[in-house]
């Protein structure tokens, strides 16, 4: 595209949008605020983080969308920094943004806590619904018998948001950290499992031909032909499997839990302390955004064809 | 060992009004390449199927070696119609696991180079790495037909193998075939709707009708032959006229033109 490569004319490397909002938003910092303000230090650290994705993204490597995008978020905290500063909207509600990013520096060890203990329950969920979806699967879409009589059933199970049987699941399980891994289990197991039975079902009959011609034995057409064939649709799956993970881990730590990215969140908007609850939504975000890479990198250096 | 006997083979699809195959027989002897000869449509896909043992005759029987064949097996390699290479194996490893079915007792080593060498015999030595969607349909073509021949199988059944490469590559993978026949005796079915692909490669050729065999012509011109010195040959020629009036003949009312009056 034309757009990705254009030549920036020289005076716009200095005096552009992000560049200007950028050092507003330094000299807005210096405001005396209305609100009591946190030592601004962080929040000082994000802006310039965005500074250097902004200088790296689009005057050296040219991409426009780093130029827009650094438009995007440096105007939003213009916006919510003038708001704040002048008072203008509800300072329990509306908090500064120091003092929000002021969180991240003092209740670091508790943060990092409950994302281990989240990363533990999502990790075991997803491997333990997917390994079982791709193995049961597997075995049932080969059988067409069998498949024509359990896909009808998984198909009315599976559209059941996993979040509808959480108090039941809780309620039935010795301790909250298994009823999380159940509960993320079930939101993706049954959603794959259906969507493995209905792939191995309708594969390609070519496919199971030229392998029946070269004598492939039942075992070795589950394990090399079926099983690579449906590997992509699982691996394209794992994005809407991490997104169902992490809805269903916020749904259950918000009504039990004692640690975790959720049980974070609850805990504060409990003390109506809505300057940590925001600093955990942020830190969540950040949290899916690098699994979503993660997931992705898994794509791309496994699904070949 | 390969010999190949039908009697009174009759086929037909689950929900068809007739047969698709009816009441053939025909022996193909051990060592024998037959060419099956017939228009599109009339069944010879179908036959194949059956002898590649993944079709069940409706009534009659297929033998090999004078025992009744039951489903796929060892002592046949196939090659199909349509491009059946498996997408996620590059071309070597495609040929590799055509290998690992037939020979349990080979090291990763030995499967390795004699995928490459029967790579090399379809001319694709250079490509093993390759994965089939980066190849073109006359090589994935050629892949399967390396497949097919790795498994070292008494019978090959190919299935209009050739159709989709160029005339060049057509008459090296011809003669590929006309080698191979020579130097390892095994049995050939080749099906195609070319006659003087048919008349180049086969002892015999089977010319089908509909759902029939209609005759069996003797080629009696000496091997190895070779196309541009018996495409002058009288008997090519005389050979060649002959099974162009019986397509003409039988197909009468076959032509593009009774397709075209049908769309
Ligand atoms: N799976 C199927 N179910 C029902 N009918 C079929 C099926 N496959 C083929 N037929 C029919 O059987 C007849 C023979 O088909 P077949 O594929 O054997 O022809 P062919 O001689 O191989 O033709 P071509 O040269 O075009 O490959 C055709 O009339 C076709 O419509
Ligand atoms: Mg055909």
């Amino acid at each position: 595209m034309r757009i990705q490569n254009r030549k920036i004319k020289p005076v716009f490397t200095i005096l552009n949008i992000p560049n200007l909002l950028f050092v507003l938003l330094l000299y807005m910092s210096t405001w005396p605020s209305v609100v009591k303000t946190k030592p601004p230090y962080a929040y000082l650290a994000v802006l310039v983080l965005i500074e250097i994705y902004f200088v790296v993204g689009y005057l050296v490597k040219k991409k426009v969308a780093c130029h827009d995008i650094s438009c995007i978020l440096f105007a939003f905290f213009t916006i919510w920094a003038y708001i704040t500063k002048t008072g203008k909207a509800h300072s329990l509600l509306v908090m500064p943004m120091e003092n929000v990013f002021y969180v991240f520096t003092t209740h670091y060890e508790e943060m990092f806590r409950g994302l281990m203990s989240s990363l533990y329950l999502v990790f075991w969920g997803m491997v333990s619904a997917t390994v079982l979806a791709v193995i049961l699967g597997v075995l049932i879409g080969w059988v067409t018998r069998l498949n024509q009589a359990i896909l009808p059933i998984v198909r009315i199970i599976s559209p059941i948001p996993s979040l509808a049987y959480t108090t039941y699941v809780v309620a039935a399980m010795p301790n909250f950290k298994i009823s999380e891994i159940v509960i993320i289990f079930l939101g993706i197991f049954w959603p794959t499992f259906s969507r493995v039975i209905s792939t191995v079902a309708t594969i390609d009959k070519k496919i199971i031909d030229s392998a029946r011609v070269l004598n492939v034995g039942t075992f070795t057409m589950l394990k090399d032909i079926v099983y690579p064939y449906v590997k992509p649709t699982v691996l394209r799956n794992l994005t809407s499997s991490l997104s169902t993970a992490f809805l269903c881990l916020t749904g259950a730590e918000l009504i039990g839990a004692s640690s975790g990215l959720g049980y974070f969140i609850r805990k504060y908007s409990e003390y109506a302390n809505y300057t940590n609850v925001l600093a955990g939504i942020i830190f969540m975000g950040v949290v899916v955004t690098v699994l979503s890479f993660l997931v992705r990198f898994i794509q791309n250096k496994f699904i070949k064809w | 060992m390969g010999k190949l006997e039908l009697k009174n083979l009759t086929f037909q699809y689950p929900d068809a009004a007739a047969p698709v195959l009816e009441n053939l027989n025909l022996t193909v002897e051990e060592g024998e390449f037959v060419c099956i000869l017939g228009a599109s449509g009339c069944g010879k896909s179908t036959l194949l199927s059956i002898l590649e043992g993944l079709r069940e005759p409706t009534s009659g029987s297929f033998l090999i070696n004078g025992q009744e064949v039951i489903g796929p097996g060892p002592e046949r390699g196939v090659v199909f119609q349509h491009y059946s290479l498996f997408p996620w194996m590059t071309a070597k490893q495609n040929v590799i696991f055509g290998i690992k079915q037939v020979r349990k007792d080979l090291k990763k080593k030995q499967l390795e180079e004699l995928a490459q060498s029967y790579l090399e015999k379809v001319g694709l030595g250079a490509d093993g790495n390759t994965m089939p969607a980066q190849l073109s349909g006359g090589m994935q073509q050629r892949v399967a037909i390396a497949r097919a021949l790795a498994m070292d199988a008494d019978i090959l059944l190919l299935d209009e193998p050739f159709g989709a490469v160029d005339t060049r590559n057509r008459r090296t993978l011809q003669k590929l075939v006309c080698d191979l026949h020579e130097i390892e005796k095994k049995t050939f079915l080749f099906v195609t709707h070319d006659v003087e692909e048919a008349i180049l490669l086969a002892d015999r050729i089977v010319f089908m009708t509909p759902g029939h065999i209609h005759q069996i012509v003797d080629v009696d011109i000496p091997k190895p032959r070779d196309y541009e010195q018996i495409r002058n040959d009288e008997r090519f020629v005389s050979l060649r006229k002959m099974l162009i009036d019986l397509f003409y003949e039988k197909y009468a009312d076959y032509t593009l033109d009774s397709m075209e009056a049908k769309l």
